[in-house]
């Protein structure tokens, strides 16, 4: 097949999808849930686990309220239960910077 | 990368050409500009003839660990389409304190350690499903605008 005959099944199979979103036939949902390899990433990464969900919430309520010494104690034991979380590990140098 | 949101579904009563929070369409075309670059950080780290660069040994040398990283930076907003250059190089181009505010979040990608960076503004017209899996990281004034901005980020593992 030419490249220009791919190029215009692509934007057709484009226009296809276009239209059965518009009309609910597809919705985002599924096109999100069917992407493994998206899902695959999301389900690996340790910040998606309720215990941290659950820390990070409120050491960042704490945090937006001002309580920065409750805020970085929480922020802390976020970062022992996952080391490689880039927000956690921003705050927390932020904070620590401006005590 | 520009979504173009049909003209019935902004809202120009104020002077910041705001989106219908309640639009079908304009949630689901803004579910898939995150959806896009979701494919797109996904693809980056499972590509054979990528993910070559980090076992490049000239490569290693100079910069050790290396491996293709990149970010993107998501807002929602008016912008002034047009061309820009001369009559030898002429570009299709947006223009907007919006694009910047874009340009900005692509930065600060790197600051906080995150692939995705998406705007409050932008987050609040996703889907239910959508805004599910967004995690707010930070509230900050950002320069030139008076309003603090939220910026959110999706959990992504990287290999």
């Amino acid at each position: 097949m030419t490249s220009s005959a791919k190029k215009s099944l692509r934007s057709e199979a484009k226009k296809d999808l276009k239209t059965k979103i518009y009309n609910d036939i597809i919705t985002t949902e599924y096109l999100l849930k069917e992407d493994d390899d998206i899902m695959k990433m999301m389900n690996e990464h340790k910040s998606n686990e309720p215990e941290f969900k659950r820390e990070y919430l409120s050491a960042f309520k704490k945090y937006i309220s001002g309580e920065w010494e409750e805020a970085i104690l929480i922020f802390r034991k976020c970062r022992e239960l996952n080391p490689e979380d880039g927000p956690v590990r921003t705050l927390i140098h932020y904070v620590e910077s401006h005590n | 990368m520009v979504w173009k949101f049909p003209r019935v579904d902004i809202d120009s009563f104020d002077d910041e050409l705001t989106i219908r929070p309640d639009n079908r369409f304009s949630n689901n075309l803004a579910d898939l500009a995150l959806l896009g670059f979701l494919k797109t950080v996904a693809k980056i780290n499972k590509y054979a003839h990528i993910l070559e660069y980090s076992r490049n040994e000239a490569m290693l040398e100079r910069i050790p660990n290396y491996k293709v990283n990149m970010g993107f930076g998501l807002h929602v907003g008016w912008g002034i389409e047009g061309a820009i250059g001369s009559p030898y190089k002429i570009d299709a181009s947006y223009l907007s304190p919006n694009v910047n505010i874009s340009a900005r979040l692509e930065a600060a990608t790197r600051q906080y350690g995150v692939s995705i960076l998406i705007s409050g503004e932008l987050q609040e017209i996703l889907n239910e499903t959508f805004q599910d899996i967004t995690r707010l990281i930070d509230i900050v004034t950002v320069k030139g605008s008076a309003v603090p901005m939220k910026f959110y980020t999706v959990n992504l593992k990287l290999d």
